[in-house]
């Protein structure tokens, strides 16, 4: 096994010939939040999944906080570990961070990807003039205090807010679980850069086909923000707006999200 | 002496209590006199969590060497061999806290309270040393620092790694502006290392496989060419090198080099090489060769003598031959200067035993030593280490993550007996067997359990199976079995907080979590639901004795009866409720929680204001409310927050109000969690996630439920009365007219006929409710079905649920009169409309202001001029009080008119 391949947890699972589908997690979880869309690939496809580095699952050692504090940084993973799995192209699963960071990859690299599925994605966090980012420079800066202060705190208060459910329910609790065993200070790190991330002027420059799903209530993504990639994508998109909500709503309800995901994994964006 | 210590226990969270109680239970079993510092440490670096030895390493400039740490878990232990033992064994006393231990305790609070200002208002006890602080204090302590230098360790360097990690801010300062301007947009910097295959790869990826497995070959000449450095040094410049197995290959390899004059251009060209071979009884000998072989003439370097593992030293406990070897050696060495060198070998325990029993052999022989990685167990240990140690200390694993889940850890949550306890093993055993039998180790583990459900196989999973195990074992076990072990019982399977707790009458809490969190450590549930409680308040004042301050009850009791007499028993309740928390009963909370439910809106709202003037010093509760039926008006400030942010703001703004939080149950899911939450933890959590400590707030949930405890008394519908009296002006007119002549117009069957009659029109408030509530009883009844399992949850974790019994609005109404006529003094009778009564009575009960407030506001003036014609006119006058409708004088001062037509008829 590669160094990157350790060091990222990746794990190589199904025996499908359909192509290979990389699923890339989103902050503060680890590919354990794939688990529900797991099982209904694996027939089907080859499935790549990995761990951000920063993820409680990975060695702290190895977070360079100068490395990530561009999306940039976590790009470059990902090229990097499918250049070490040797995978020539394939159909990438991003959830918010990951699906920006799977924008950023094909840029650098557009034969890698033959699509690109956004699950929670926003260019932009934080609300700029003529934009809706869902978040307020002041509420950002609240959310870091607050992170800096007392992680636990905050994990237990941000867990149900981004998850949007019942406290005891069991995606609240996975979802506290994995932020939880991020190192303080690499959430915090990885917070900073996400949310002072700006991917709004590259979007134009995109030329892998993109497809767009997104909860209809998420805290974090507005769906005006679906919309806004939707225009501002210079490649093919398509649109799917969920019933769901929450920010993740392939582990708060996967039994809407599934099968979405999987029409959208199957099928191409009909020219 | 037992005493001070169950206060001191008191001042610890349970894990650093836990510390100290396994500290003393060390001391206790080297027979030592006291419990110092550096048992403390001691346990603490051998405690599994390693907060302390993940310090150690990060603080270390070596810091990836594991064996460091166990070089200073050896030094502890050779500290601690050095401590007088007490002759006197046969004491069943545990050892008392030296001096310097209670110091470093004393400090540790000191540090702990300053360290969190949220607390500073709370009494002394509230204040717990958590584990870390008690780390940083004990590092402070002069004779561990010394035992810490001595293994090349500096206590001030693992304290600040410490205090860093405690505050979660080792990123560098770099990483606090919010907007990072380099990371916006298309900042690409160029990759950094470029020399790879794979130019994306993480740099640390790439330096981690050079320093490790891959350039093993590397790694070692690069720590022959250290040994060789020290060799080369003028001052301690004899190597032993310190390690497992790797250091005699590494000594051989550089003997080799010496022999066959590979290095020939260093100071150790043309060098020989003795061994000392059979070890220290021939030492006398191979001296003796030392000198003749440096005597001889020809050579034109030096020796090197190779001492081979120095165990042969510190056999013995120091005893035999080692002494004079030491000796002998120093004299060669100064007698040979620069022409004699010394190599070894040593494990770390064989190193520092003979720092032990030669204190001086590192300094008289110019002993450098080097500590030598195992190469081979590097990898795997370093990941180890890194991968579950480390993060452990700073991450907590997924049990601990909350409150809720905690009822679900497998182990050790069993209370029953032992025979059930084997049984519950037996099972466990044979469902793991089952499960081992599937062939499910392909995938990872959290995949296994995905794919199960997928499936749609309704097969629990393992941990559910277990915990349903313990369910059932427990039940037998208290089924069949109930009068064994009855102690262990009351710790039930869910509250791992009465276990956590730190247990002042043994010696020895069990370990509990590691980890320094408070997550888990909910209160202990020491409380019963008193509502159910029949028994009279009088009674558990009596059985209270000295703990309950009577003078407070009293005091409480009369205020609250006075503002809200409809509740004499609510009011007591409430008296004895709040006297009792405030006085503890040992427990050192200062939150109270109080529940009041029952229909009776304007007893709670009043109850409420009633505790607040007499608590808070005449300052009004703060009242949230929840339902749609909220009459109150928020503060603006407030306003556009959701409830549970008021209520964590309130709290950060006053410590001690009085807050309201009315209608629970129409609380959201969310704010029900975290109510239920705050309630076990005493902090509140808001949605951004601050903690704020709920310090000495009385916060009283209210709902019109009953919790079925009610009998079927009709409660007032208030709605029903508000319209009656706020929906139109009215007004009073008060007129005197001669005694007889009314009793003549209005003789008293005829009074009640009439009465009777607008009953039955309309005004039976009693009536009409009853009615309207059957209906609400059909509709609201899955809602309440709901609600009720909430609501008892809620009275069980309060501090007490006072029941608000159902107000008959007859009785209001003659007390209403009773006052009325009080206050127009004895010698005259008044006769009141039975209609301005109800109004009256209505518009008091719905007003915050008192009959006696109003009576003097509006009536004053009227009042005296109607007594003085009374007393004028004839002795048989009466005073009538009657109802007017007045349009004009519409909403001016809330319900009741504020003024009074006088008549004299």
């Amino acid at each position: 096994m590669g160094v990157v391949e350790e060091a990222h947890n990746v794990k190589v699972i199904g025996s499908g010939n359909k192509g290979t589908v990389v699923l890339g997690h989103g902050f503060g979880t680890d590919q354990s939040v794939w688990r529900h869309l797991v099982p209904h690939l694996v027939d089907e496809y080859r499935i790549v999944l990995y761990d951000n580095m920063g993820a409680g699952t990975t060695n702290p050692e190895y977070f360079d906080f100068d490395r990530y504090s561009t999306l940039e940084g976590f790009a470059f993973d990902l090229i990097a570990i499918l250049e070490e799995l040797n995978i020539e192209s394939c159909i990438f699963v991003g959830h918010s961070l990951s699906a920006m960071v799977g924008v950023l990859a094909s840029l650098h690299r557009p034969e890698l990807f033959s699509k690109i599925v956004m699950v929670s994605a926003s260019p932009r966090f934080v609300n700029d003039d003529d934009y809706e980012g869902g978040f307020d420079q002041e509420d950002i800066k609240q959310l870091f205090e607050a992170m800096q202060s007392n992680y636990k705190a905050w994990c237990l208060g941000f867990a149900p807010l981004v998850v949007g459910g019942d406290l005891d329910s069991a995606a609240v609790q996975e979802f506290s679980r994995t932020l939880f065993n991020m190192r303080p200070d690499i959430a915090l790190s990885m917070a900073q850069t996400i949310f002072s991330s700006d991917m709004r002027q590259i979007l134009p420059f995109v030329s892998v086909p993109c497809h767009i799903v997104q909860s209809s209530k998420d805290l974090a993504v507005p769906v005006s923000v679906a919309e806004y990639l939707h225009t501002n994508l210079g490649s093919e998109s398509v649109v799917e707006v969920m019933s769901t909500e929450g920010h993740l709503p392939q582990l708060s309800s996967p039994a809407t999200v599934t099968p979405v995901l999987l029409r959208h994994i199957r099928n191409d964006i009909a020219v | 002496m037992r005493a001070d210590l169950i206060t001191i226990q008191q001042t610890l969270t349970p894990e650093a209590a836990t510390v100290l109680n396994q500290s003393i239970a060390e001391a206790t079993r080297r027979n030592h006199g006291h419990t110092t510092p550096l048992h403390v440490a001691a346990t603490l670096l051998s405690s599994s969590s390693g907060f302390l030895r993940q310090a150690c390493i990060k603080s270390h400039p070596n810091s990836s060497h594991p064996l460091q740490c166990r070089a200073l878990e050896l030094c502890f232990s050779v500290a601690l061999e050095r401590l007088p033992t007490t002759t006197t064994s046969q004491t069943q006393e545990p050892p008392l806290l030296s001096n310097a231990l209670t110091a470093a305790l004393k400090r540790a609070q000191a540090h702990q309270r300053r360290g969190c200002p949220e607390q500073q208002q709370q009494p002394l006890l509230a204040v717990k040393v958590e584990l870390e602080q008690l780390i940083i204090s004990i590092l402070d302590d002069p004779s561990v620092s010394r035992v810490m230098r001595e293994a090349s360790f500096s206590s001030p360097a693992v304290k600040s790694a410490i205090e860093q990690s405690l505050s979660g801010n080792s990123v560098t300062p770099r990483q606090t502006g919010i907007v990072n301007t380099s990371s916006i947009g298309f900042g690409y910097r160029p990759v950094p290392v470029p020399v790879n295959r794979n130019p994306y790869v993480n740099p640390r990826l790439q330096q981690n496989v050079s320093s490790s497995g891959g350039g093993m070959v590397m790694q070692r000449t690069d720590e022959a060419k250290r040994v060789m450095e020290v060799m080369t040094r003028t001052r301690k410049r004899n190597p032993v090198l310190v390690g497992d197995s790797e250091p005699q290959i590494l000594v051989k390899e550089i003997l080799r080099k010496i022999e066959t004059g590979e290095l020939s251009d260093g100071p150790l060209r043309g060098f020989q090489v003795i061994r000392l071979e059979n070890e220290s009884t021939r030492f006398g000998e191979i001296s003796g060769l030392v000198e003749t072989r440096l005597g001889n003439s020809e050579l034109t370097g030096g020796v090197v003598l190779d001492l081979g593992d120095l165990k042969w030293l510190a056999a013995n406990n120091g005893g035999g031959g080692g002494l004079g070897a030491v000796v002998e050696m120093r004299k060669l060495l100064e007698r040979y200067k620069g022409r004699l060198y010394f190599i070894g070998t040593a494990t770390c325990e064989t190193y520092l035993r003979c720092q032990v029993y030669y204190p001086s052999m590192e300094n008289d022989c110019d002993l450098q030593a080097i500590p030598i990685a195992n190469k081979s167990l590097l990898l795997p240990t370093m990941f180890q280490r890194l991968g579950s140690n480390n993060n452990n200390t700073l991450l907590l694993n997924s049990n601990n993550i909350s409150p809720t889940r905690t009822s679900q850890i497998p182990a050790g949550k069993m209370s029953c007996c032992p025979r059930c306890l084997q049984g519950y093993e037996n099972d466990v055993a044979k469902l793991e067997k089952s499960l081992t039998g599937d062939n499910r180790s392909v995938l990872p583990q959290w995949l296994q359990n995905a794919k199960v459900d997928s499936v749609g196989d309704k097969k629990p999973t393992k941990d559910q199976e277990i915990v349903e195990l313990q369910k059932k074992w427990n039940d037998l076990c208290l089924r069949l079995h109930p009068k064994q072990s009855p102690s262990e019982r009351t710790t039930s399977p869910s509250s791992l907080s009465s276990i956590m707790k730190p247990n002042p009458i043994s010696n020895i809490t069990p370990p509990g979590s590691p980890i320094g969190t408070d997550l888990v450590l909910g209160r202990p549930n020491n409380k019963g639901v008193s509502s159910r409680e029949k028994k009279s308040r009088e009674e558990r004042i009596g059985k209270l004795g000295d703990s309950f301050d009577i003078d407070l009850f009293k005091k409480l009791l009369k205020g609250l009866a006075k503002s809200v007499w409809w509740q004499h028993d609510a009011a007591s309740s409430v008296a004895s409720a709040i006297t009792e928390c405030k006085h503890g009963n040992g427990r050192s909370k200062g939150d109270i929680w109080l529940m009041f439910t029952g229909p009776d809106r304007t007893g709670k709202t009043r109850m409420a204001s009633a505790l607040s003037d007499l608590v808070s010093g005449g300052s009004q509760p703060i009242t949230i409310s929840l339902g749609s039926r909220s009459r109150t008006d928020d503060g603006l400030s407030l306003r556009g927050k959701t409830a549970l942010d008021r209520l964590a703001e309130t709290v950060r703004r006053n410590p001690f109000a009085v807050i309201v939080m009315e209608d629970i149950d129409e609380a959201d899911v969310l704010l029900r969690n975290n109510v239920k939450l705050a309630m076990e933890r005493g902090r509140i959590c808001d949605s951004y996630g601050r903690e704020v400590s709920l310090g000495n707030v009385i916060i009283i949930l209210t709902t019109d439920s009953s919790l079925g405890l009610a009998g079927n008394v009709v409660p007032i519908d208030e709605t029903r009365l508000e319209s009656l009296v706020g929906s139109r002006g009215w007004t009073l007119r008060l007129s005197v007219c001669n005694g007889s002549s009314t009793r003549k117009r209005k003789p008293n069957w005829l009074c009640n006929d009439q009465t009777k009659q607008r009953k039955e029109i309309c005004f039976d408030l009693n009536e009409a409710v009853e009615v309207d509530s059957s209906s609400d009883v059909t509709v609201e009844h899955n809602e309440q079905e709901d609600n009720s399992n909430f609501l008892h949850k809620l009275v069980a974790l309060a501090d007490d649920a006072i029941v608000f019994r159902p107000v008959d609005f007859g009785s209001i109404k003659s007390k209403t009169a009773e006052s009325l006529k009080k206050r127009f003094g004895d010698g005259l009778a008044v006769e009141i409309e039975d209609e301005a009564l109800e109004r009256i009575a209505g518009a008091i009960w719905l007003s915050k202001i008192s009959l006696e407030e109003w009576l003097e506001e509006a009536m004053g003036s009227s009042l005296n001029s109607v007594k003085s014609r009374v007393c004028s006119s004839s002795e048989d006058s009466v005073i009538r009080i009657q109802f007017e409708d007045d349009v004009s004088d519409r909403n001016s001062g809330g319900y009741l008119p504020s003024s009074i037509r006088t008549v004299v008829v």
